[in-house]
């Protein structure tokens, strides 16, 4: 029978029983096994890892719905749709749908269908339990492509719980990927990866609303993807779901972080515009940094010393072959490794007592029964989650208009000041605080240094404790890190945003009004102004210039390295300080410019 | 020396053969995709040998190379012409001649005629190109030092 220790009992597909009758199925029960389909699709069976039961009779499992209602449901297409769900040991893993056969009796038509030769005789003992069979939703497909176990382990698979909305930024990172495959073919079909058509089949691209939309949505996705990994990262990291059993979850996810960037970086050349080129030109040349191999790194990159033809097509390669296939290949193992092990309950909030019976034996993550299968409830939430990630790529990608900037010029005639992809900021910016020998230091060790501690961090954090409270250190080290690489990527930000009227190109012949009082008033006349101006030294005029500060004459004309102005724009030292006064130093060029003008005699 | 088992000496043999296929196709990437010598670069004619004269300041002459055009500084130093590349030795930012020395407008540093280094975080002087005069005309080539 398929009564339960609840005194619940199974449907059957015999006939209706009245509904709160519950032992009403008891004798027919006896010779099929029936189950409600419905019980099959929503997974309900859970409560049997709930309950913790086992059923009586060895073989029978039963709906929790229709053996709390008293109803089942009738088979018009025979057994095929009637199964049961059976909660596996630990009561984690979804239930197995059994197959039923017709039991004989009244069909749907309230007519009686013949005894069928193999149907179990009610005095007969307990027939083994037949094989699993598929859904019943797409029965044929899904048993010819032999896809019922993993259907039925994705959509059943369960899910804590308490979650958090930020436990669903990894499905937002896994959205992001499926729409830069989506866009990326589209892109594909038009983009010519040459040097001659490169950039006029991006111009050509954005020429159309379409594809304007369509570039806007790859390039705004790709900057999107890497800040929603991050952030899935720094969420993983926040509740320690990268500890034990998870800490290949959390390495594969690492690897997969790498390729994004990766992603990022190749497809940066791209469109051959002057930012393309030149953000490439440094990336690549950072590499050159690494000791021994750095060289053949960068030429290894570019196909070559320089950036060319030969540079391109590798990153279209890269790009387009190379890294889809790695970033499957990683994501698969990141994917089995997130259904195998489960999405991570938080520590903090678990019921009284459950950790004293998780160290008596309990192999799950969360309480028994603290769980709901993934279909429908989470997918709902998840859906959601995409809808509004997807709504806000389409917002920006409408809105914020890519810029295209002139098409490359290897020989930079029109002086563009290069910069750096925006997650190169922090690693540009912390340039200018080293002292040029420690360079590799800042582009090579500490990156590397980074990587090692991010892909092995399951394995250098040996604390069990899970809740950030009690993982001060961790924390604490993660927290500074993250405010120092904030930082610094704003401050590199903010760097490269600086105005650049005089900044791409050295002036051989200034003249105070046209070329060197506009270098003052960006960067200067904020401390030294005209009232009550730092040290004494008005820059705002030309008079006050010459007439220096308290410190005496700032300009020796003609003689611009024994000028204290030069002095303190390069640097400072010895007791000098160096200016702007804590912001950034203006750049060579301009300070050449005004060295041009000191040298040709500092006129008004 | 022990015989090993059969099925030992499988192990190994299949182990073997995979273990050469894929260093083979890793040899043949390896291969493919190292680039040709830079030295080995094609000359390049970039002008009369006359164009270049000592103390004229460096002149920046193109040519194409790889696809792109591409270029260097000729400097007329008393020990004879050197082609200075134009990149930065410290993250190839384009350098420009600034009246008495070349300046990166990345992190700037300065560099002298020659392409030593005067100032800024520049590790090692400018890469040299190769040069040669031939016929009265100058020929760059690939990056020597």
């Amino acid at each position: 029978m398929s009564e339960d220790r609840n005194g619940r009992s199974g449907g059957r597909t015999t006939t209706a029983p009245p509904e709160g009758d519950n032992g009403a199925n008891d004798g027919a029960a006896k010779a099929t096994r029936v189950k409600s389909s419905q019980n099959g699709r929503d997974g309900q069976s859970r409560q049997a890892g709930e309950n913790g039961q086992s059923r009586q009779n060895g073989q029978d499992s039963q709906s929790p719905q229709a053996g709390q209602n008293g109803q089942s449901r009738q088979n018009g297409h025979g057994g095929a749709d009637s199964a049961s769900r059976e909660a596996t040991g630990n009561g984690r893993h979804p239930a197995v749908i059994t197959p039923e056969r017709p039991a004989p009796g009244p069909d749907r038509d309230g007519g009686m269908r013949p005894a069928h030769p193999l149907d179990p005789q009610p005095q007969l003992p307990p027939e083994p339990a037949p094989e699993p069979e598929p859904a019943p939703a797409v029965p044929y497909l899904v048993s010819r492509l032999g896809l019922g176990d993993d259907v039925r382990e994705l959509l059943y698979h369960p899910v804590p719980r308490r979650t958090h909305p930020l436990d669903y930024l990894g499905f937002i990172t896994l959205f992001l990927f499926a729409s830069q495959i989506i866009t990326g073919i589209l892109l594909a079909t038009a983009y010519q990866p040459t040097v001659a058509g490169a950039y006029g089949s991006v111009r050509a691209i954005m020429a159309s609303p379409g594809g304007s939309l369509v570039r806007g949505l790859h390039a705004w996705g790709a900057d999107a993807l890497i800040v929603v990994a991050a952030m899935h990262l720094l969420r993983v990291f926040y509740i320690g779901a990268y500890k034990p059993p998870r800490e290949f979850t959390w390495v594969t996810g690492a690897l997969l972080l790498a390729v994004t960037i990766g992603f990022a970086f190749s497809g940066y050349l791209l469109p051959w515009d002057q930012q393309a080129y030149w953000a490439t030109m440094v990336g690549t040349a950072m590499a050159s940094y690494a000791p021994a191999l750095g060289q053949g790194i960068l030429e290894l990159l570019r196909g070559g010393t320089n950036i060319t033809g030969a540079t391109l097509t590798r990153f279209y390669a890269l790009h387009v072959l190379v890294l889809p296939a790695l970033l499957l290949l990683i994501f698969s193992g990141h994917f089995a490794l997130v259904l195998t092990h489960g999405l991570t309950d938080v520590e903090t909030r678990l019921p009284k007592g459950y950790r004293a019976a998780h160290k008596k034996g309990a192999t799950s993550d969360f309480p028994k029964g603290d769980y709901r299968p993934f279909w429908p409830y989470t997918l709902a939430q998840m859906t959601v989650g995409i809808a509004l990630a997807a709504a806000a790529l389409l917002l920006l990608a409408a809105t914020a208009h890519l810029k295209l900037l002139p098409a490359a010029d290897p020989l930079n005639r029109a002086h563009y000041q290069p910069v750096p992809a925006w997650y190169f900021y922090g690693i540009y910016q912390l340039l200018k605080y080293m002292p040029g020998r420690l360079d590799a230091v800042a582009m090579i060790g500490l990156p590397l240094v980074a990587a090692v501690v991010l892909v092995g961090l399951p394995f250098f954090d040996r604390n069990p404790a899970r809740a950030a409270r009690r993982r001060p250190y961790a924390m604490g080290t993660g927290s500074l890190l993250l405010v120092a690489v904030v930082l610094l990527t704003y401050l590199g930000w903010r760097g490269s945003k600086l105005p650049a009227a005089n900044a791409a190109t050295i002036v051989a012949a200034p003249t105070y009004a046209a070329n060197i009082q506009p270098i003052f008033s960006a960067s200067c006349t904020g401390c030294h102004g005209a009232a009550a101006p730092s040290g004494g030294l008005n820059l705002t005029s030309y008079a006050g210039l010459m007439k220096g500060g308290r410190s005496g004459a700032v300009i020796q004309p003609g003689n611009p390295q024994s000028s204290l102005l030069i002095q303190v724009l390069e640097g400072g030292g010895k007791g000098i300080p160096a200016m702007p006064l804590g912001q950034q130093p203006l750049p060579a060029t301009e300070i050449q410019t005004i060295k041009n003008w000191i040298s040709a005699g500092a006129k008004g | 020396m022990p015989r090993p088992s059969r099925r030992r000496f499988l192990l190994w043999t299949i182990g073997g053969l995979w273990a050469v296929l894929v260093a083979g196709y890793a040899g043949l990437a390896s291969m493919f995709l190292s680039p040709r010598a830079s030295a080995a670069e094609p000359l390049q004619d970039v002008g009369p040998v006359t164009q270049f004269t000592a103390g004229s300041p460096p002149q920046l002459v193109t040519y194409t190379g790889g696809g792109v055009e591409d270029g260097v500084y000729i400097a007329a130093l008393p020990s004879g012409l050197v082609a200075l590349d134009f990149h930065c030795t410290h993250l190839q930012c384009p350098i420009q001649w600034a009246g008495s020395s070349f300046a990166c407008p990345c992190h700037g540093s300065t560099f002298s005629e020659s392409g030593s280094v005067l100032g800024g975080p520049a590790p090692r002087p400018l890469h040299r190109h190769r040069l040669v005069v031939s016929g009265g005309r100058v020929q760059i080539g690939g990056i020597i030092s």
